[in-house]
């Protein structure tokens, strides 16, 4: 049951690019002349994830005969565990990777983009709000990873913002989880 | 290692979806109902009060059907209720036996009327039986009973504070009022709301004003209720109030459009909750047994009310979506009514543990009523 407002896209449009997590990413992308092309990879793939998952989400919802606001409840708790996961866990590593620019497949795509978070959160803006918003996200996500990727410096911030991604999911999470539950 | 770093991606993904798809989103089952199986629903239910009505007017309060025992018992705010229910239906003969067993039991002093008998008169009687006795006005235009509301709706006022606090009980013997009830306070608020609409400006407007604000701001804080009151007659209060002659300040809407968006949340977590309750296996773990039938009758008519307050304000969309919720009730009440067994003090009723109770009959009424009214008539439903 969409239950369409601005408020709610936003947040499920930001809960979709937080789960991308780019400067926490930025961590994982081989050095150059690779940097820049693995990030595109990444990024063409989170989107093309998107796209399927809101392609099929309503349709998934249906199968499971779970309404949109009772998944909101399941996909703000994953979103919320791989936030508290982004917040304390250490930065991810370059290796072990595939090599060269396919590093933007392994370990770049997946598992750091197209995570359980982006799913989650994926799902539930579509089955709400349409394709556009979860969609959309991720195309900002990518977008940034490969800005971000452009840079070498500065790790220490970068990783920062990525704990602070992190603790965004958090409460991203949590929200929805809420509005989940006090939803018809 | 890059096996490792894939195959923990993949065991994320799969604990993630196991545990949302298992825990969290369980299947909620709401088959499809049409409105002549709800109407059947209500005519047997209809019928079992018919049935189980004793000769003064009072009901068979309480049922055992494993044993076919009479549990005894009664309740007046439940008989009230009861009445209320069968107006609603459209069985006035019934439910003016009803009427007359309530008004065999007024006790009468400072110029007001209560329901009851004893040493206490709890609120809950009165307010139900002025809503009952003003659905009877509303549907007939029969002016019989209007001095009887207003000496009800007397008691009702009396026991209001200035703060909108209602109590619950009045002691004629100590001349004392004490306690509260959530539900009789809504039910309160209900009752000087209909009184309101059906006599604008007699004096019925400001304290059902005073309690509705109350209820909307304070009261779930002031009384320490939590979770959150589901609030089924103040639903109804608020739906009353939005056909007031004189119509309510914006101020006042505004507020009640707040509350009854908390109302919609609350009312639908319980709705996606219970309809993911089979009564067995993993269900029964996670979610427990079915809920008592007029626990979920109450979800049913509050949305009821709610429908028809957004059909009112023009929020057919809002309105739409309370349906879908209100069809899932009222698909799960007929599934669990009792038709066919021979015994007609179980035939039409709903049970919970082998038991039935009066108000197991009546909140799924109103709740069946409220999806035929407004399923048949589209908008905002009567």
């Amino acid at each position: 049951m969409a239950d369409f407002n601005a408020a709610s896209a936003l947040v499920e449009g930001l809960a979709v690019l937080a789960a991308t997590n780019p400067p926490r990413v930025w961590s994982a992308l081989p050095p150059r002349p690779d940097r820049v092309p693995g990030a595109g990879v990444g990024a063409a793939i989170v989107v093309g994830a998107a796209l399927v998952l809101a392609a099929v989400a309503s349709a998934l919802l249906d199968l499971l005969d779970v309404s949109a606001s009772t998944f909101r409840i399941g996909a703000g708790i994953v979103i919320a565990v791989v936030g508290v996961h982004d917040l304390i866990a250490g930065a991810p590593k370059p290796e072990p990777a595939l090599r060269g620019w396919r590093a933007g497949l392994i370990p770049i795509a997946f598992p750091l983009l197209v995570n359980p978070a982006l799913g989650a959160a994926a799902l539930t803006a579509s089955a709400d709000h349409g394709m556009v918003t979860a969609v959309g996200a991720a195309a900002i996500g990518g977008a940034a990873l490969v800005a971000l990727a452009t840079l070498t410096e500065p790790a220490r911030v970068l990783r920062g913002a990525g704990r602070i991604v992190g603790a965004a999911l958090v409460i991203l999470g949590i929200a929805l989880a809420v509005d989940g539950v006090f939803s018809l | 290692m890059l096996a490792r770093r894939i195959a923990l991606g993949v065991a994320a993904w799969l604990v993630a979806a196991t545990g949302v798809v298992v825990l969290v989103a369980r299947p909620e089952d709401c088959p499809a109902i049409t409105v002549t199986e709800a109407q059947n629903g209500i005519d047997a239910a209809v019928r079992w009060l018919e049935v189980n009505q004793h000769p003064n007017g009072g009901w068979q309060y309480r049922y055992n059907r494993a044993t076919r025992t009479d549990l005894g018992g009664y309740n007046y705010a439940r008989h009230s209720g009861a009445v209320l229910a069968l107006y609603q239906a459209g069985d006035r003969t019934t439910a003016d036996r009803g009427v007359s067993f309530a008004l065999d039991r007024l006790h009468r002093e400072h110029g007001w009327a209560a329901f009851g008998t004893g040493n206490s008169f709890d609120v809950g009687a009165s307010a139900l039986l002025v809503a009952a006795l003003g659905q009877r006005r509303l549907d007939t235009g029969d002016p019989k009973y209007d001095q009887v509301m207003a000496d009800l709706g007397h008691f009702l006022v009396s026991m209001t504070e200035p703060d909108g606090k209602v109590q619950a009980d009045w002691r004629p013997s100590t001349q004392t009022a004490s306690g509260t009830l959530a539900f009789y306070t809504g039910e309160a608020w209900f009752a000087l709301s209909r009184l309101e609409r059906l006599f604008p400006d007699q004096g019925w407007r400001e304290p059902a004003e005073r309690i509705g604000r109350y209820v909307m701001k304070r009261r779930d804080d002031a009384e320490n209720i939590y979770p959150p009151t589901s609030d089924h007659w103040g639903s109804y209060a608020m739906d009353e109030t939005l056909h007031w002659k004189t119509a309510p300040s914006a101020e006042l809407v505004q507020m009640m459009d707040g509350y009854v968006k908390r109302l919609v949340g609350i009312f639908g977590v319980q709705t996606r909750f219970e309809s993911q309750r089979t009564g067995k296996g993993l269900s029964l773990l996670l979610r427990g047994h079915p809920t008592l039938p007029a626990g979920l009758g109450t979800i049913g008519e509050g949305m009821g009310a709610l429908a028809r307050y957004e059909g009112t304000r023009g929020r057919t969309d809002e309105q739409a979506k309370i349906m879908t919720r209100i069809s899932c009730v009222n698909a799960r009440l007929l599934a669990r009514q009792v038709t066919g067994t021979g015994d007609p003090h179980a035939d039409g009723a709903w049970f919970h543990s082998d038991v039935t109770q009066v108000d197991d009959q009546q909140h799924p009424v109103e709740s069946l009523v409220a999806y035929v009214h407004l399923a048949s008539r589209g908008s905002n439903g009567g």
